[in-house]
């Protein structure tokens, strides 16, 4: 009967994934506490016409490989309609790094700190880093996940073209 | 036959329901096939297969969501198909409201820790049954919030995530806790909090009390406290501290830990380790973990910043474990560089030296390099290389790490990875040295699905990631797992 109860629920969850084509997922607003301790939430943070939003924690290497990068996509673009906002996942062990780590990397856009990284996850995405970008109704429209040397240049091209 | 109906059922509410515009529903999908060798199995090659599924839905500030996980072998008493984790939540801009299985700290996690290890399926040699790696809550939180302060009232049954899901609910969930927690923003960005903790297992009743300050200093430092008391057992207590700032180039992070006999049932809090975490594999690998039972120490973190983009990263750990009249000191000196060579070749270097009485490993001493290098538009070479050595017992050990890896315009990755041992444990009989070849494979399908596949001999023992450490098993032989989201 177990058996029977794998393949049947096996065959239903594929079933959905193969043949669900959902719409654009769309981002809610949700409040984090910045470097500064202060509460604040996308709706105040978003871009007129893109939101960039990175995924990222302090131990990982491929995150803070691609910070600055970021930050000069963002250095370039800001005055064009768009913001970005690093969100850290770090937990307790690592937590206390997070405004260092952006110090240090000279990370100009605002960092949040998610301690149970509940955006993250309620977005279901698996990787760090991972990078979302949101058009002006807060529905995703481009997504990155990891990070090796060249990839900025894809998602620069990516908000170039987005903000045609 | 239950299970799949169930399954069935929410999907089809799902897709039902989002067709509304202002709804959604969405998921994703981790499957993962194992056939090879485990240790202490008698079957060999094993064949085992784990699926875990997130299904959510979301109807403006309400959402709902599912986890099914399955695991099956040809042996039926590890075997099940779980609805592992049910949840509902509303969210506006000042409420928050919780049922069902969820995850929460407080504070820093000295008196509540829960988490999610991404992509970490686990196997105990115990319990041989493959769940994911995660401690989460199941209950009810109800919190209010606005700039100026927070009050959040939860009551819940944590996971003792050794236990597989073929266990019941009372025993995976015997810990259970109620909290009432507060913070106040008392002067510009200073914040105080104040936790009441209650916590009961089988009978046994405690009361803790936590306080937490944190806040800006002369604009360029944070500092963070926190103290966590048993209200009758004066013995148990965590004091936790940093403070991290930068001045010019340099930026730094202080941390100190007091940790005595506060380890909460099987383990419902996690006191920050203030000790650094390691992706390096072989320092990962030995990575110093708390025992909050009786241990304190400090760590320093400094990072310095050339004008050309290079990192300099110090780290220097020191935990002391006390057990009756003994005292073992845990210390670690950590260099890091990372940087860049004529713009093609980006790379990190590291040195570390460390004492580990408690493993009984003195001066180990581990050094590599990690390099990227850019080949052409599309396509990097991705050289690693580590070594480290140390003394138990007056015998010497060698442990070394290889790695060769390709990777295309982001979407394949390859790498060949050798790893060598010549640690008495692990090492065979009539062998003076162990070796664990293997070849990784990532092929990015598109934004939301990526396949991964490895072959070959893989180095079980300590692991450590986003700040968990736990044991993972040697395997050798071929695992496949493909990750969705739709």
């Amino acid at each position: 009967m177990n058996g029977v109860a794998a393949k049947l629920s096996l065959i239903s969850i594929m079933t959905i994934i193969i043949f669900y084509s959902g719409t654009a997922q769309h981002v809610t607003d949700f409040s984090l506490e910045n470097t500064d301790n202060e509460l604040v939430s996308l709706e105040e943070l978003k871009g007129d016409k893109l939101t960039v939003i990175d995924f990222w924690a302090t131990w990982c290497k491929p995150c803070t490989k691609a910070m600055p990068k970021l930050n000069d996509i963002y250095t370039s673009y800001k005055d064009q309609g768009l913001n970005m906002i690093g969100i850290s996942c770090d937990g307790p062990r690592s937590i206390s790094k997070v405004n260092m780590v952006s110090q240090s990397l000279r990370i100009d856009y605002p960092i949040l700190k998610d301690i149970d990284c509940e955006v993250m996850n309620a977005y279901q995405f698996e990787a760090f880093p991972t990078l979302i970008i949101l058009d002006e109704e807060q529905n995703i429209v481009y997504v990155h996940e990891g990070f090796v040397s060249g990839d900025e240049t894809k998602i620069e091209e990516e908000i170039a073209a987005l903000l045609k | 036959m239950r299970h799949a109906l169930r399954i069935f059922c929410f999907i089809l509410s799902g897709f039902l329901f989002s067709t509304n515009l202002s709804a959604q529903f969405r998921g994703s999908n981790l499957l993962e096939v194992q056939l090879g060798k485990l240790p202490n199995e008698t079957a060999d090659p094993f064949p085992s297969l784990y699926d875990r599924t997130i299904l959510n839905y979301q109807y403006g500030p309400l959402r709902a969501s599912t986890t099914i996980e399955q695991y099956y072998t040809e042996y039926s008493d590890r075997n099940y198909t779980s609805f592992s984790q049910f949840s509902l939540q509303y969210m506006t801009k000042h409420w928050d409201i919780k049922l069902g299985n969820m995850y929460e700290t407080l504070g820093r996690g000295t008196l509540l820790r829960s988490f999610e290890i991404r992509g970490a399926v686990l196997e105990d040699l115990g319990f041989r049954s493959r769940s994911y790696f995660h401690r989460d809550i199941l209950g009810g939180a109800v919190k209010y919030r606005t700039k100026k302060f927070s009050v959040q009232l939860m009551r819940g049954d944590v996971l003792n995530n050794l236990l597989p899901p073929v266990f019941d609910r009372s025993e995976r969930r015997s810990d259970t806790f109620n909290s009432l927690s507060a913070d106040y923003k008392y002067y510009k960005k200073h914040k105080l909090g104040l936790v009441l903790f209650n916590f009961t297992k089988e009978g046994d009743d405690r009361n803790f009390v936590s306080t937490s300050l944190k806040g800006p200093l002369f604009g360029k430092l944070n500092y963070y406290v926190e103290y966590s008391q048993g209200i009758s057992e004066r013995d148990q207590f965590a004091i936790y501290a940093s403070i991290n700032g930068f001045a010019g180039a340099l930026s730094y992070s202080l941390e100190y830990k007091n940790y005595q006999n506060i380890i909460l049932g099987s383990g419902v809090n996690e006191p920050p380790q203030a000790i650094k975490e390691q992706t390096y594999r072989t320092l990962n690998r030995s990575t110093h973990v708390s025992n909050p039972l009786s241990e304190d120490g400090y760590q320093i973190d400094l990072f310095y910043s050339f004008t050309n983009g290079s990192v300099l990263n110090f780290n220097h750990a020191l935990a002391r474990n006390s057990f009756g009249s003994n005292d073992f000191i845990f210390r670690q000196f950590f260099l890091e560089l990372s940087s860049q060579v004529a713009k093609i070749i980006e790379y990190k270097a590291f040195i570390d030296y460390s004492i580990d009485p408690l493993k009984g490993e003195e001066d180990r001493l581990s050094a590599g390099l990690y390099s990227d290098v850019k080949l052409n538009q599309k396509l990097r070479l991705l050289p690693e290389i580590e070594y480290q050595i140390f003394s138990r017992s007056g015998t010497n050990v060698t442990n070394a790490y290889y790695a060769i890896g390709l990777n295309y315009n982001s979407q394949i990755n390859l790498s060949l990875q050798l790893e060598t041992t010549t640690d008495p444990f692990l090492v065979e009989d009539n062998q003076v040295k162990r070796f664990y070849p293997g070849i990784n494979m990532r092929f990015k399908l598109n934004q939301k699905n990526t396949i991964l596949i490895f072959g070959g001999e893989r180095r079980g023992g300590p692991a450590c990631s986003a700040g968990v450490c736990y044991e993972i098993l040697d395997f050798k032989g071929i695992e496949a797992r493909w990750t969705t989201r739709f």
